[in-house]
């Protein structure tokens, strides 16, 4: 288990860490329960095939990671959480731009027999991505600009 | 909660940064942050940790100021 437990957080940040996966599998829990009466009550499948689950669980991951940036419990000078969201930026921004061209060329559309696409899934998906990407620029102009330093 | 200043105070007269003093107990810049403006309530081994490095009693540092 040492070798995994590489992570070192303060008091404060593992306190932070565990209300907010909290929170977190609240949310989840609540969306799929929604979810859950929506399809099974009203007889509405509002998105293709099985993009409902991954859209709740991945709602749930962007909420943890943005308040998980937003709480300073990832060092965003570290190079490998720098890493982390710079690939969320590219891979979100990335297939949102390939996807917008799709839509807007007719190829492919976002609602489809009344219900969100994959392609939408997709979509919303990669938005996310991209939520997750711009939370992380915000805190980094937020911590630069915010008069947070001590006097020195 | 209110600001804890005499932490501040003491840090200052040792010509410590908030980065010096968090590097020194252990813990993150803004942990210490959150503690000197009263945003999180630090735990007694930390509070001890805090007062060892600044040469202070936790009733100098951590006790209810007197209005």
């Amino acid at each position: 288990m040492k070798l995994f437990n590489k992570c070192k957080l303060d008091e404060r940040q593992l306190l932070l860490r565990g209300n907010i996966y909290y929170q977190g599998l609240g949310i989840i829990s609540s969306l799929l329960i929604v979810n859950f009466y929506i399809k099974t009550f009203f007889n509405l499948n509002w998105v293709y095939g099985d993009w409902d689950y991954l859209l709740i669980l991945f709602i749930g991951i962007t909420f943890i990671c943005i308040r998980l940036t937003f709480c300073d419990i990832y060092p965003l000078t570290s190079i490998r959480y720098k890493i982390f969201f710079f690939f969320t930026g590219i891979y979100g921004i990335g297939i949102l731009l390939f996807i917008a061209y799709l839509l807007f060329s007719n190829q492919t559309s976002f609602i489809i027999d009344n219900q969100i696409s994959s392609i939408g899934g997709m979509v919303l998906f990669c938005t996310m991505y991209t939520a997750i990407f711009i939370g992380y620029l915000i805190k980094l102009f937020y911590d630069k600009y915010k008069n947070d330093m001590e006097d020195e | 909660m209110a600001k804890n200043l005499r932490i501040k105070a003491a840090r200052a007269m040792r010509d410590m940064t908030q980065k010096d003093l968090a590097e020194a107990v252990g813990v993150t810049r803004q942990t210490m942050n959150a503690i000197e403006k009263g945003d999180y309530n630090p735990t007694i081994k930390l509070c001890i940790a805090i007062c060892k490095v600044l040469g202070k009693s936790l009733d100098e540092l951590f006790w209810e100021e007197e209005i």
